[in-house]
């Protein structure tokens, strides 16, 4: 079934929106969740409320991209139930290990400015990306928005670890670089 | 917010083309999840039926009405667990679902995962004797779900990796895997280690506390792929096309038929023998070690054989007592036991760092000898009220029940609290209600949630149907006790 025909459900309040959602994007939402979590019982847990909020949501929104429409509710969802986690100390995944890699964009002792907002600074982001190479690009958003881990990077572009951290590595530096001249940070 | 917890929040909202431009190249992957197919998720109904004696007259005013059952509009499969139980020697049981699953969701029938953790404790071991009991864990939340288990003692016949490995241990696994592993010679087990000799674990046959004396372990994050069987040297694939573990076969069959994909996910290939599977496993390990640098540790079985003084103290303290036992959480490098009174959480913690062999933390709270000789069980409580709720299911307090609501789930719950002026119990009920909400400008599921409280004061045996305002007054807010607005609709979850 086309995106399109399970969005047309979810507007028509018809159930079987669901059962097709689960059934196309299951895996797809479970992966990621359980990139972030690593917890495959935390991921089922977070899929099941994704399907929940996307009921509540369409409509009114109209997703153009559906897959990332659900995708970044599990990230969001799963990230909760991570810090939720971690403040327990239980410990989790990727995602955990993808935010001490993220620290390092942060120049030491400085902060985010209170007036950006996490929209307005995902727009810097975008110019950002929109300036790294494909590859780069590619290899950012896997290992930072899908939470991805290394190893499995390397799978999918055929490339060595090696070479994938060196390439996150650098894309980070110039993160860094980035956000200190755009002035998001006091 | 840390900065780079917000800078990851804001990830999420980069523009869509940036991740459905990373998905691309994902494409066989999740063409191949795309085929495998479903498994759903299922929720537990937990009805259990306690016969009791009572020492507390139960409130009466709870109410008469009974509503009719449903399930929310997803797919949940209720089971049926029924633990026989018997009150003499019942040590407790905090928490009675009467219908429908927790809020939070529950355990999940989707048959595990496929991946071999390289990261684990990794044995050659032999399958010495299965347990015969059925075993329950103990836990402190309130959404906790009673999923049995099975206890699998193995011994060991070589270390692959992992320092401080015992010769026997136990391997717990969900029950409902019905997984038989008599046939095979060995096995190659990954795993990691879920708690120290003198875990504590409630045997369901039996209705008893029971201390293991052997250190325990369980799947290494994931279950299914962590267990290689091996019959007359090789690697036997039988074990995986359990039934129950059918939809779990599907991946690793994929990559039995397909060895070049994803291999890292993967110890074995099909038909290959020990010494593969060890190449395998040593090759992956060197990875790792390689990609950590000096971060890699090996992983490491610790045991309760401490010096420090105070830890030793402390662990003279958790013994069992009377009416209840100190619970054993292990959370590297944390060893966390928490009082349990018949069955019920109070609050009483003692954290101890291994790394450090000291107490790192503990409770304010501590329940005295005096304290523990005066303790109504209200474990007994729950299990009366339970009996009287399946005559006449309760009407929430705060819920207008109408026609477009469904009943999602209906619990008891109870825990014990001392404060500086007595100890008490509280036993909650707890509804959960889903219904449609149509606006002018949508529609959209919500939730209602109810409680209703009795209070068992200690001091004067006495035992009162209370607000949540009065409770609160009594015995301070608690993390058991709803925040929220009773009775409203709210969007769930919210995103």
């Amino acid at each position: 079934m086309t995106d399109e025909s399970i969005i047309k459900l979810y507007f028509d309040r018809d159930p079987q929106a669901i059962s097709h959602t689960r059934e196309k994007y299951s895996a797809f939402l479970l992966n990621i969740s359980n990139n972030i979590t690593g917890s495959r019982q935390d991921a089922e847990e977070c899929e099941n409320d994704t399907y929940l909020a996307v009921w509540n949501t369409i409509p009114p929104q109209n997703p153009c991209v559906f897959s990332a429409f659900l995708g970044k509710i599990i990230r969001n969802l799963s990230f909760k139930r991570l810090r939720f986690k971690t403040a327990q100390k239980r410990g989790g995944g990727e995602g955990d290990v993808s935010l001490d890699e993220l620290e390092y964009c942060i120049p030491d002792n400085r902060s985010f400015c209170d007036t950006v907002e996490e929209k307005e600074l995902a727009r810097h982001i975008d110019d950002f990306l929109e300036n790294l190479s494909v590859t780069e690009r590619k290899v950012f958003v896997c290992r930072y928005w899908y939470c991805d881990s290394v190893a499995d990077i390397c799978k999918q572009f055929g490339f060595g670890e090696s070479k994938v951290k060196m390439i996150l590595m650098r894309t980070r530096e110039k993160l860094r670089k980035y956000l200190e001249r755009s002035g998001v940070f006091i | 917010m840390k900065p780079a917890e917000f800078l990851q929040n804001s990830i999420e909202h980069i523009d869509d083309k940036y991740i459905a431009e990373a998905k691309e190249k994902r494409t066989k992957k999740s063409f191949f999840f795309k085929s495998i197919g479903l498994a759903a998720a299922c929720l537990s109904v937990v009805a259990i039926l306690i016969p009791v004696s009572l020492h507390f007259a139960l409130p009466s005013d709870i109410s008469e009405n009974s509503v009719e059952l449903s399930l929310p509009p997803i797919d949940y499969t209720p089971i049926i667990i029924n633990p026989t139980a018997s009150p003499e020697l019942l040590t407790g049981s905090p928490l009675v679902y009467l219908t429908g699953p927790s809020s939070l969701g529950g355990p999940s029938e989707e048959p595990p995962s496929m991946e071999f953790s390289f990261s684990g404790i990794i044995v050659k071991a032999e399958l010495v004797n299965v347990l015969p009991d059925t075993y329950f864990l103990l836990d402190t939340s309130s959404y906790y779900q009673p999923l049995e288990y099975m206890l699998l003692q193995f011994r060991t016949i070589d270390v692959l990796s992992g320092k401080n490995v015992p010769k026997d241990f136990y391997y717990i696994m969900p029950k409902y895997l019905e997984v038989d592993l008599s046939p095979y010679d060995f096995f190659i087990i990954s795993m990691s280690q879920f708690g120290f000799e003198d875990y504590v674990i409630k045997n369901g046959t039996d209705n008893v506390i029971e201390t293991l004396p052997l250190t325990v372990f369980d799947a290494s994050g994931e279950v299914y792929g962590n267990i290689l069987a091996f019959t007359d040297g090789i690697f036997d694939e039988s074990l995986w096309q359990n039934e129950n573990w059918l939809f779990g076969y599907q991946f690793l069959k994929y990559y039995l038929d397909n060895p070049e994909y994803r291999s890292s996910y993967i110890a074995v290939k099909r038909g290959c023998d020990e010494q593969f599977t060890r190449n395998r496993i040593k090759e992956e390990i060197e990875k790792t070690k390689d990609y950590m640098g000096e971060r890699y540790k090996e992983p490491q079985v610790r045991t309760l054989d401490f010096t420090s003084e105070e830890v030793l103290d402390a662990l003279e303290y958790v013994k069992p007592f009377e009416n209840g036992v100190f619970s054993q959480t292990y959370n590297h490098p944390h060893l966390v036991y928490e009082r349990f009174i018949n069955g019920c959480y109070t609050g009483e913690y003692i954290n101890i760092n291994v790394e450090e062999q000291k107490v790192e933390s503990s409770s304010k709270i501590k329940y005295s000898a005096a304290d523990l000789s005066n303790m109504e069980n209200i474990s007994l409580q729950i299990a009366a009220l339970a009996e009287q709720y399946k005559e006449t299911l309760p009407t929430p307090p705060h819920i207008t029940v109408t026609e477009d609501k469904k009943l999602s789930s209906l619990f008891l719950y109870g825990w014990y609290v001392k404060t500086a002026d007595g100890v008490y119990g509280v036993v909650k009920t707890v509804w959960t209600y889903y219904g449609n909400i149509t606006t002018p400008d949508r529609e959209y599921l919500a939730r209602y949630y109810d409680e209703s409280f009795i209070l068992y004061d200690m001091s004067n045996s006495t035992a009162h149907a209370v607000t949540r305002e009065e409770l609160i007054s009594v015995i301070g807010n608690h993390r058991h006790i709803y925040s929220g607005e009773y009775g409203v609709p709210e969007e769930v979850p919210m995103e």
